[in-house]
């Protein structure tokens, strides 16, 4: 089911149209990573998303309600944080959460415990009483994350939520989306760092341009994909090269040493009776890995070739793994 | 808990500390002892009075009014400003919160400062040196309600500046802070001070419309009414940016208000009373249609900086989303509102308004149809011209071309046609209200009509 959807959004700053005629569907649950190059219009989709920014045309309806006809209703539903957010430093904490609690309408009633189980889901228990102005940036993400839980909104946007953390700060960000993940909330984030939306994202938007380029369904996209496989033979004998290259769905055989890189079509029942197979005509098989293309990978190609070629790629894969689903 | 406002209580937090809520009663009760305790003729009493009052000035009107500009922006340094955004905060909330939650320590020392006035008042005035301040404010209570209207006053003011900063996302307080310090410091003077009360108490009865007021309720209901208007202002900023469109009906509003309250001081010039009953009815609408042409004028100028609002008033125009029409309209067309209304009426009775200028000298200097006719077009073609320019392609320095724009259309070609002694051609270049319709308003629609020409070439540029 659709929890928000995107309609024919045109946004301009003065004579630079930043979005052009943008629509697309977020579904409820999902996590989709808005991904493009730097000034592609990520931050302004999101912003225009959330109501921030009024778009000069199109609509942006979250949970039913549209967003700029409607703003304040529909920020009930919305968290956002920033790229470069702030904090209120003089503040603990506490009283950071409590002032957002407030502003928010929250009920009194039980609000105390509210914001004690939230310091819990974003880990920062420990830090209540201390002023926000001292936190690390690992932990002025988690309470700007906190901020925007709040009002335990349907979904939330994140606008390049990790940049600037270092890696251990990167890896609990990544364990707190998977948990909001579990706990159903819809989730938007912009961001460059690919491999750690790759953890917990089910969909994928490639902005460029001011232009959607591709939305994509990652499961789908994965399946859909071909694999590419590393054989290690123990000699690479052309006759076993013969019957890797003549099994149905195998093609681009690349020796090199004792190890045959190939791009093998279909998905992993399929890789086993491969290897079946292989095993059954005496090769002498030493390895036999997946390599599947990492999501970084995936949009790097996009991002070399310069041109939509590898975006189509991408949405026949899509497309075919769409067809394949239909009965 | 309880919690009053979100915004105040923020304020709370960040103004008082334990040390900060002891630091002013100790060294203000150390000074006024010191003060108290010093050889003097007066009583100790009347020895606090005016380092209280000084003191107050600078605390309140001077320090208030930076923490009042400072509070509209501040959120824009912190970057919080967001967080703000998609809350469910009201935009009366938000300025009540501020107004009174940034200068909340200052009022705390200033509370102090009005009991030390207030206690001191009687014996002060009991002394020759303050007696004058007794013809102003009677009684305690009367100067510390004209210390409290001037005070928030002056940080109203300086609020409502310090939104414009806002919406500019420029976070320089200068021109606010000293804005509301200003305001302070005038209402002041028009209430207590000593050189300007003079001239807004005199004489002793208001007359106002058809009301007989006295001067003092008169003042107070003046400054209250301007004070309730500069925070709707406040809010209505703080309402757009929590993404509240604003149609201009609050505008429309103000201006029918502000009008009718400009027009009924009339009643209270001498000449106006000999004036028979319709040229009053005349001269009243004749002076609220320049009031709100002067605000048309502000108006176009602002609008021509919004190029998004005219885009999304057009794409609801065409498909026929009315609502989203009327929230998009700029603010220029709720002003031609009343313009038009009042125009009409003033052409209706243009016998009566183009009655020889000698009657209405003493209120205006130009009286007739021919007058505002050619004024209104001066409006229409500067608005056009700011569109053209802020609107088009011009990237930078758009307030120079504006600047340069003004600087030659009213002085630099005034002056080089003069040098060629054509007095006949002043109606290029001014309104002028001694000649007939045609003469005075002619060489101005031309100008109008080249300015719309213009502005339809960049509209043109735009959709392309």
């Amino acid at each position: 089911m659709s929890l928000a959807s995107v309609q024919n959004i045109n946004f301009e700053y003065p004579r630079k149209r930043v979005l052009k005629n943008i629509s697309f569907e977020i579904e409820e649950g999902s996590i989709t990573a808005l991904v493009g190059p730097n000034g592609a219009g990520k931050t302004t989709l999101l912003r225009c998303m959330v109501g921030l920014e009024t778009p000069i045309s199109g609509r942006v309806i979250v949970n039913g309600i549209d967003v700029h006809d409607r703003p304040r209703d529909a920020h009930r539903h919305i968290g956002y944080l920033s790229d470069f957010f702030g904090l209120y430093d003089s503040l603990t904490v506490r009283q950071c959460l409590t002032y957002m609690a407030w502003c928010h309408k929250l009920p009194l009633q039980n609000l105390k415990q509210k914001i004690e189980a939230l310091a819990e889901e974003v880990e920062l228990t420990g830090y209540m009483d201390q002023k926000a102005g001292a936190l690390s940036r690992g932990y002025r993400q988690r309470l700007g994350v906190g901020l925007a839980l709040i009002h335990d909104p349907k979904c939330i946007f994140l606008d390049e939520p990790a940049s600037g953390m270092d890696p251990e700060a990167r890896v609990h960000f990544s364990a707190l989306m998977v948990r909001l993940k579990n706990r159903g909330m819809t989730i938007i984030v912009s961001s460059h760092i690919l491999a750690e939306l790759e953890e917990y994202c089910t969909d994928m938007l490639v902005i460029r341009d001011g232009e959607i380029k591709s939305h994509i369904i990652l499961e789908e996209h994965r399946a859909a994909q071909e694999a590419v496989l590393r054989i290690g033979l123990q000699t690479t004998d052309q006759k076993y090269i013969k019957i890797i290259e003549s099994y149905t769905g195998v093609s681009g055989v690349r020796i090199a040493g004792h190890s045959v890189a190939l791009a093998f079509n279909g998905g992993p029942d399929r890789q086993v009776t491969f290897l079946k197979y292989l095993v059954g005509k005496d090769v002498p098989v030493s390895e036999f890995t997946v390599m599947q293309k990492s999501l970084q990978a995936a949009y790097m190609e996009l991002a070399i070739s310069g041109d939509d070629s590898g975006l189509q790629k991408m949405e026949k894969a899509a497309q075919a793994a769409e067809s394949k689903a239909k009965p | 808990m309880i919690i009053v406002n979100p915004e105040f209580h923020r304020y709370l937090w960040l103004n008082f500390s334990p040390i900060r809520l002891i630091v002013p009663p100790i060294v203000l009760g150390l000074l006024f002892y010191v003060l108290a305790a010093q050889p003097d003729e007066f009583p100790w009493q009347a020895r606090l009075f005016k380092p209280a009052l000084f003191i107050y000035f600078v605390v309140m009107f001077l320090w208030g009014s930076y923490e009042a500009a400072s509070a509209a922006v501040s959120d824009l340094g912190k970057k919080t400003w967001d967080f703000l955004k998609m809350s469910s905060l009201a935009p009366w909330s938000l300025t009540i919160g501020k107004l009174f939650g940034a200068t909340s320590y200052v009022w705390y020392i200033g509370l102090i400062l009005l009991a030390v006035i207030g206690l001191s008042y009687g014996a002060a005035l009991d002394t020759v040196k303050f007696q004058y301040i007794r013809e102003v404010a009677p009684t305690p209570v009367n100067l510390l309600i004209y210390l409290l209207l001037a005070t928030i006053s002056g940080h109203t003011a300086a609020l409502f500046m310090g939104t414009h900063g806002l919406q500019l996302k420029k976070q320089g307080i200068a021109a606010s802070f000293i804005g509301g310090f200003l305001v302070s410091g005038f209402v002041f003077s028009i209430t207590v001070g000593f050189n300007l009360q003079s001239l807004v108490k005199e004489p002793s009865e208001i007359f106002w419309h058809t009301l007989s007021v006295n001067q003092d309720v008169f003042l107070i209901g003046s400054i209250l009414f301007l004070l309730f208007w500069m925070m709707v202002a406040s809010q209505r900023t703080f309402r757009e940016e929590l993404q509240y469109k604003n149609a201009p009906i609050v505008l429309v509003l103000f201006l029918a208000t502000f009008s009718f309250y400009i027009s009924g001081y009339l009643d209270n010039n001498r000449y106006y009373a000999t004036l028979d009953a319709e040229l009053k009815l005349v001269s009243k609408i004749y002076l609220s249609f320049l009031i709100i042409l002067f605000f048309t004028y502000l108006a176009t100028f602002k609008d021509a900086t919004d190029l998004a609002r005219y885009k999304r008033w057009i794409y609801a125009w065409k498909a026929r989303e009315w609502r989203h029409f009327f929230e998009n309209t700029p603010g220029w067309a709720g002003c031609v509102l009343l313009l038009v209304p009042a125009y009409i009426f003033l052409i209706l009775h243009a016998g009566v308004v183009d009655v020889p200028a000698r009657i209405w000298q003493p209120i205006f200097s130009f009286s007739n149809l021919a007058f505002i006719s050619a004024l209104s077009l001066f409006v229409l073609r500067d608005g056009l011209v700011y569109h053209a320019v802020l609107l088009g392609k011009i990237e930078r320095h758009k307030m120079f071309w504006i600047f340069l724009y003004l600087f030659s259309a009213y002085i630099l070609l005034p002056f080089l046609a003069s040098l060629g002694g054509e007095a006949h051609i002043a109606a290029f270049f001014y309104p002028i209200g001694d000649m007939s319709f045609v003469s005075a308003c002619l060489p101005v629609f031309m100008q109008c009509f080249l300015a719309a020409i213009g502005l339809g070439y960049i509209v043109k540029s735009l959709r392309a």
